[in-house]
Formats: C-alpha cells, structure tokens, sequence
C-alpha cells in the first residue's frame, strides 16, 4: 500500500467492479502509478499520483466492491482503509447506467463519515440507453457533490477532482433505519464516541447493532469496552425480538429501501417501458407457465426425429464399411497369412464385430450431441431447466432436481456427482436414486437399433418416448420415495439467473460435438474391446465347443433366461447381452454383435477387390451425405424428398434381431433396457455418495422396476397386436 | 426489499426467472442481483452453478466431463 505523502492530500477511489473505476484512476495519475499488494494480504493495490490545480494529490484505487459488510477479503481491505487511513476525500465511482445497484455501496461509505463526492461515470452510455438522472437533485438528496463524467474520454474529470477536494464534507447520516433502530443507535453512538472516538461513530454503533464480527473482535482487545458490548447485544436482541429477523437483515433491506426510493427519484428512463430485448421476447413463448413444457418437449421430438433420421445413412455406411469391407479385409490377409482359426474369429467375431457393432452409432451421438449443442450454446438448456423445474414442483419435488437429472441425460455419473449441489441428504439421496432413470447417451444406440429394425417409420418417436418414460418413472419414483422412504418436508422457491440467447457458432458446435462423442470412441476402444473379447472367449469355452448355446456364456446366460420368458425375450443371447450392459450399457450393442453375427461370415474369406471396396466406401459416404441431406429437409412439413422410404439405417445386427425378436418382446426388451440395474461405474458413483445400501437399493428396485414394467409393456404390446 | 424477497421465497408456489422475480419487486434485475448477493453473503440463500464442476473417476477426462449437459444456470435457494 502507498504511504501517505504529508502535506499531499489523499482520494480514494471506491466503487463496484467495472464501474470504470480503474479507468479514471489511470487518466488522472498517467504514468504516477504504481501497484502492489495491500499490507499481508494478496489483493492488488494501486496508488499514484494526480495533478490539481498545480500541487499533487495522492490517489489509491480500492478494490472494486459491490458493499463493505466485509463479508470478503476486498470489502474489509476498501472499509478499514477509509476507517483507519481517513483520506480527505473519497470518490465513489458509479456506473450511470446502473444507479441504483451502484448507490448501494455510495450510501455505505457515506456513513463512514468520510468528506464524499459521486462521480456519475460513463454517462454517455446512460444518456444513449435512454436513461436520465437528475444530478442537482442527487446531489441534494445526498449533500455531496455529484459529478458527471466519461472515464474512457477524460470528460468531466478535472471538475471531478475540484469538486472533490474543494467542495466534499461529511455526510454522517443519509439512511432511516426507523425508529427502534434509531433509537438503539442514538444510545449507542454517545458511547461509541466516549470510548473509541466521534469518528465513524455512528457507523460503528450499527455495525456493533449488526454484530460485526471484525467490529465486535476489534472493540474486545480492551475490557473498558465490554460494557458497550453487552449494552449493544441486549438493543440488538429487542430489535431482533420486535421484528423477528437479525439485526444485520433488517440494516440492510432498509439500506437497499433508501437506495430504491433515492433511484426513483432521480432516475428517469426515458425509453419506452416497452422496450423489450430479443431474449425476453423469446422468453415470453420458450419460458411460458404452460406453453414452455410442451415446446420444451416438442424441441426433444424435433432432436431425436433429427438423431434417428439425420444419423441412418451414415449408421448404414459405417456398417457397411467397418463390418464389410473392413472384416473382408481382415479376413483376406489372415487367410493369406495363414493365421489360425482362433486368431480370425477373434479379431472377425469378437474385436471387429463387438467394436463395429457399436462404433456404428457414432453417426447417431454426432447428431445428438450437434443437436444438443445447438440448445446449450444458444442458451435454451437454461430454459429447459427452468420449465423442468415447473414440472417437478408440480409433482411436489424438489425443484433443484433438476441440474443432475438433465447432466444425467449425457451420462448418469456426473448425474449423481451433481447432487451435491443440493443442500441436504435427503435431497441428495432422493435425486441420486432417480438419476439412472434419465437416458445416458450409452442407451441411445440400442433404442436406435432396436427401433429402427422393429418401428420402421416410428423409429424417432420411439427413442423419443423411451426418453419421456425414463423421466415420467423418475417422477413417478420420486413421489414415491418421498411418500415412503423420505419424509415431506416444504418446498422452497429458487429463482434462476437465464443466460440472454445466442447465435451458436459453427465451430463451437462442432467441437462441443467432438469433444462429446470423442469420449465414446475412446470407450470403444478400451471397455468396449476388452468387453467384447472375453464375450468372444466365454462364447468359446470349453475349448472346442461347436454351439455358442453349449459355451459357459450361453450356459450361464441360459440358467437365467427363463427369468426372462414373461417378458418375450427369455432367450440365452438376450439374457446374456443384458447381463454385460452392467459394465456399460453399450456392452449391450458389441455383445449381441458378438453373438449375432460372429461366425456368420468369418469361416469362408471372399475374394477381395481394393479398388471396388474403396470405392464403395466412398460412395456410400457420398450417397450417405445426399440422403441425409434429404431426410432433414424433408422433415420440414410439405417437403418430401424421400419418398415413402422411412429412414431405418439397417445393418447387420438390425437384420439378426428381427429373426430373433418381435415387435412386442423388442419394445419389452427396450423398456428393461431403459430401467434395469445401472452400470458399474454409476453403481460406484452411488455407493461412493450415498453408501453401499443405497446402491445395492438402487440395483434391486430399478431392476425390479424394469422386470414389471417391460412385464406390462409386453403384455400390452401383444394385446394391441 | 430483502426482507420481501426472502418471504418470496418462502411463499411462492414454484420457480422464478431472476428477471420475473425483478419485475415483481419493481428493481432493475442487475440490483435484484445483488441483493442475492447480499443475502448469500449473510448465510441466508446459497447460490449454485448450474454447471458445477465434478470430479469423476468413472474417465478419464480430466475436469472435462464429456456428457455434461451444460445448463447455465445460476440458481439461488433458502439456506
């Protein structure tokens, strides 16, 4: 901090961050500046040298402060510094644009009792954006000098610093804190004067009234002062007993009423009350009481219509590529090679048709996650937990559920990491235990595969309603919990700050969109890999068995099939599919591409034609790009470009499921899929938060949960039929 | 004013955008902000991002969660 140059007078600089205080501090003192640290503490301080009126003046630029309750490090350094320093005079810079907000801390360093003046700064941008503030009267109502100026063009800051120097005094008292306030610190002043000194001493009795921490351990270093202690203790406890809230409350919400009416008063906004920005425009339709949740829910149709549509070509290509012409090729040179037999249908059955199998849905994340990225970036998810959070309170849920239910949509893990947001266990536990309901992005390819090759044409709404259930059956399971497990205790209210909306830009979105699915080739390649190579290698033992129904995974699965029978799927492939999801849910996809269709094609190496096979790589992607182009545009209503073709994205796998489930057992299949036990690692992230009760809870409820409602859903699916 | 925000929160029905919560109380939202502030300072609301960092052991990428869906909220609550 700079000393004190005798004789030199000293001006402080106090207001809010980016008021343009620095500015003006930097045209005033030039190149007279230095900066440093305050005395002991980490905060930066600058101090300089000004010229007025042909002397020097010495100006220290405080930490930029929204109030001086010292509630943080920059309040306590800018209030001790006016206390104990006592600068001739402090300039408050405010920001004219936004008065009010910045008056607050004006009033404060008022009752400091230091010699005061206003500098109303960036008025141009105030006058511009239609604001008028009637500065005699200002300056009236607060006895200081106000002092309009521009720091960024030097305008009105000589006058300022004139003004300052010459004509500011003290303003010892400004607000009313009415009268039992008032009469507190009209018993306590006098003493404060008696023991500490007439300085400030009005300020001090408040804050002793507050029960200022730094105040109080101040005033307890000497034992003549616990009588004015107890004294203020005892005032403080009848104020606090007639209006039922705490003392410091009660100073500033009268504070913030002086600082109100004061703006009214001198503040004119001249451009019309109409005026309105693009975002409240938006506001009024996306963040409706009725109208938000039905656009909210029509948008999630609209991404998933585009996810399943947009993404079927590529699906298709990528198969084609990945599980044709790249397993013909592996298959070509292992054969001229002559490797052995094992050797092949491990790489062929297991590495490439497990991988393949779910590396084929890239196409289907890079869409969602562009689509998704095109909401968070434009500033709709915001939004879309806004109108969620209606929907949970009218449920009677807890309204900051909302957070980790949405992260859980992307994955269930960071999901229930999110719960620590919210303030009490109870809370927490009830949240974390509706979170696998959501739909990690893991899910999505089976919803994808099962729907296309099962709900031709429907296969977007489908996704879409699986979607819809997982958050219903949270609700659902929340209303529950909380009438059985988890006592009611009041709702409160929150209010949320919405971001203004955006224009997303093209390269935001698409690294949003990489960054996001680039997770998912990388799991592909490590849990998806290993995952697929000891399916291959159980759907192998005992060494030598012919039918994979014989092997320990089919046997195994087989044990437990019959569990499954209700529900239409009690085969051993289904069984034994649905028991690797619990590594990750897209085990689910590599598996059954294991059990499908390894040895299908493995056996007999096809010729192989390079050139041909490139070529219908690349034209496929070509073919891929153009169709895709067509479905989102004919998704547009009166436009179709595709014929009565429905966008299905087939592929090998899709073709195998069709000979082994039906309609009615695949949409059972895709509602336990949807419910049943989560993953490993939410299944950790579960116990590491709430305990192992609670996850082993958790994996018995949601799997019971998934038994009977894929139990209904199949028996409903056959009754329809 | 603070005094009436708190009893808005503890009597309101359900959510509130900041700038609907502004417009009620007849304040700038930029001022209806820093009473928050204010009150979050006091211990009496808490004050929570949207986007909270996690710390997740489930991947390996390191502070940066790729399935976070970011919702950009800031969201204020009885303490």
């Amino acid at each position: 901090m700079a000393g004190r140059v005798a004789a030199m007078p000293l001006v402080v600089l106090a207001g809010n961050p980016n008021a343009g205080k620095s500015t003006i501090f930097n045209a005033l003192t030039g190149a007279r500046q230095h900066v440093g640290n305050w005395p002991g503490k980490t905060v930066a301080v600058s101090s300089g040298t000004a010229r007025w009126n042909g002397t020097s003046v010495t100006l220290v630029d405080l930490p930029g402060t929204y109030s001086l309750s010292a509630h943080s490090l920059e309040e306590a350094i800018a209030r001790d510094f006016i206390l104990e320093e006592q600068p001739d005079v402090a300039i408050i810079v405010a920001d004219a644009t936004n008065l009010e907000r910045n008056l607050y801390l004006a009033v404060q360093i008022l009752e400091l009792g230091a010699p005061t003046a206003l500098a109303l700064n960036m008025m141009d941008a105030a006058e511009a954006d239609g604001t008028a503030i009637d500065i005699h009267l200002l300056q009236r109502l607060l006895g200081i000098p106000v002092v309009p100026t521009v720091g960024s063009k030097r305008q009105g800051l000589e006058d300022l610093l004139q003004q300052a120097i010459e004509e500011a005094a003290p303003q010892p008292k400004s607000v009313d804190y009415g009268l039992e306030m008032e009469q507190a610190i009209a018993t306590l002043q006098p003493e404060v004067a008696r023991l500490i000194g007439p300085t400030a001493a009005r300020y001090t009795a408040i804050k002793l009234l507050e029960g200022d921490t730094r105040v109080i351990e101040a005033c307890s270093q000497s034992p003549a002062m616990e009588p004015l202690l107890v004294m203020a203790r005892t005032l403080a406890e009848q104020i606090e007993a007639i209006y039922g809230d705490d003392v410091e409350l009660l100073v500033a919400d009268r504070r913030y009423g002086y600082v109100h009416g004061l703006a009214h008063q001198v503040v004119t906004q001249n451009r019309s009350t109409q005026h309105r920005t693009t975002t409240d425009r938006i506001d009024d339709l996306v963040a409706h009481r009725v109208l938000g949740l039905p656009i909210f829910f029509g948008l999630m149709a609209l991404v998933f219509v585009l996810t399943a549509n947009a993404s079927a070509p590529f699906v298709t290509w990528v198969d084609i590529t990945v599980n044709g012409v790249l397993a013909g090729w592996v298959t070509a040179v292992l054969t001229a090679l002559s490797a052995p037999a094992w050797l092949l249908s491990l790489l062929v059955d297991g590495i490439l048709a497990g991988v393949g199998g779910v590396l084929v849905f890239l196409p289907v994340l890079l869409v969602l996650y562009f689509c998704l990225a095109v909401l968070e970036d434009s500033g709709y998810m915001a939004r879309a937990a806004f109108v969620m959070d209606r929907l949970m309170h009218l449920l009677g849920l807890h309204g900051k559920s909302f957070i980790p239910l949405v992260v859980g949509f992307g994955c269930n893990v960071p999901g229930i990491l999110a719960t620590r947001t919210l303030e009490n266990r109870r809370d927490r536990l009830m949240t974390g235990l509706m979170v696998p309901l959501m739909s990690c992005a893991a899910r999505l390819p089976i919803y994808v595969i099962f729907a296309a090759a099962f709900f031709p044409g429907h296969a977007a709404l489908v996704v879409f309603g699986l979607y819809v259930l997982g958050i219903a059956l949270a609700v659902l399971s929340g209303l529950l919990f909380r009438r059985t497990l988890f006592a009611k205790t009041a709702d409160s209210l929150f209010v949320l700050e919405l971001p203004p909306y955006r224009k997303p830009a093209l390269h935001g979105l698409l690294t949003h969109m990489w960054r996001h699915s680039e997770e998912f080739v990388r799991k592909a390649a490590t849990v998806i890999l290993l995952a697929s190579m000891v399916v291959w290698a159980l759907l192998n033992l005992p060494v030598g068995v012919d039918d994979t129904a014989d092997s320990l995974f089919g046997q195994a699965a087989s044990a437990v099939a019959p569990v499954f029978a209700p529900l239409g799927f009690g085969n051993w492939e289904a069984t034994g599919s649905l028991a690797t999801g619990l590594v990750a849910k897209e085990v689910v996809i590599s598996s059954m591409s294991v059990i499908y269709l390894g040895g299908d094609e493995a056996e007999e190496a096809q010729p192989v034609n390079v050139v041909d096979d490139l070529r219908t790589v690349v034209v496929g992607f070509g073919e891929a790009v153009l169709e895709s182009i067509k479905i989102v545009v004919s998704i547009v209503p009166g436009i179709n470009l595709v014929g009565d073709q429905s966008p299905e994205g087939d592929t090998g796998l899709s073709i195998a499921l069709q000979r082994n489930f039906t309609p009615a057992s695949a949409a059972a299949f895709l509602v336990f899929v949807l419910i049943y036990a989560p993953c490993v690692a939410t299944v950790g992230a579960l116990k590491s938060e709430y305990g192992g009760r609670w996850a082993t809870f958790s994996i018995v409820y949601l799997t019971v949960l998934a038994w009977i409602a894929g139990f209904l859903t199949y028996r409903l699916a056959l009754w329809l039929a | 004013m603070l005094r009436q925000i708190l009893r808005t929160f503890r009597e309101a029905p359900g959510p509130i955008s900041l700038d609907l919560l502004a417009a009620q109380l007849d304040v700038e939202p930029a001022v209806l902000d820093g009473m928050l502030a204010e009150l979050v300072a006091m211990g009496r609301l808490t004050r929570t991002e949207g986007h909270e960092p996690v710390a997740c052991s489930a991947c390996n990428s390191q502070g940066f969660c790729p399935y976070v869906i970011n919702t950009e909220t800031v969201c204020y609550a009885l303490a």
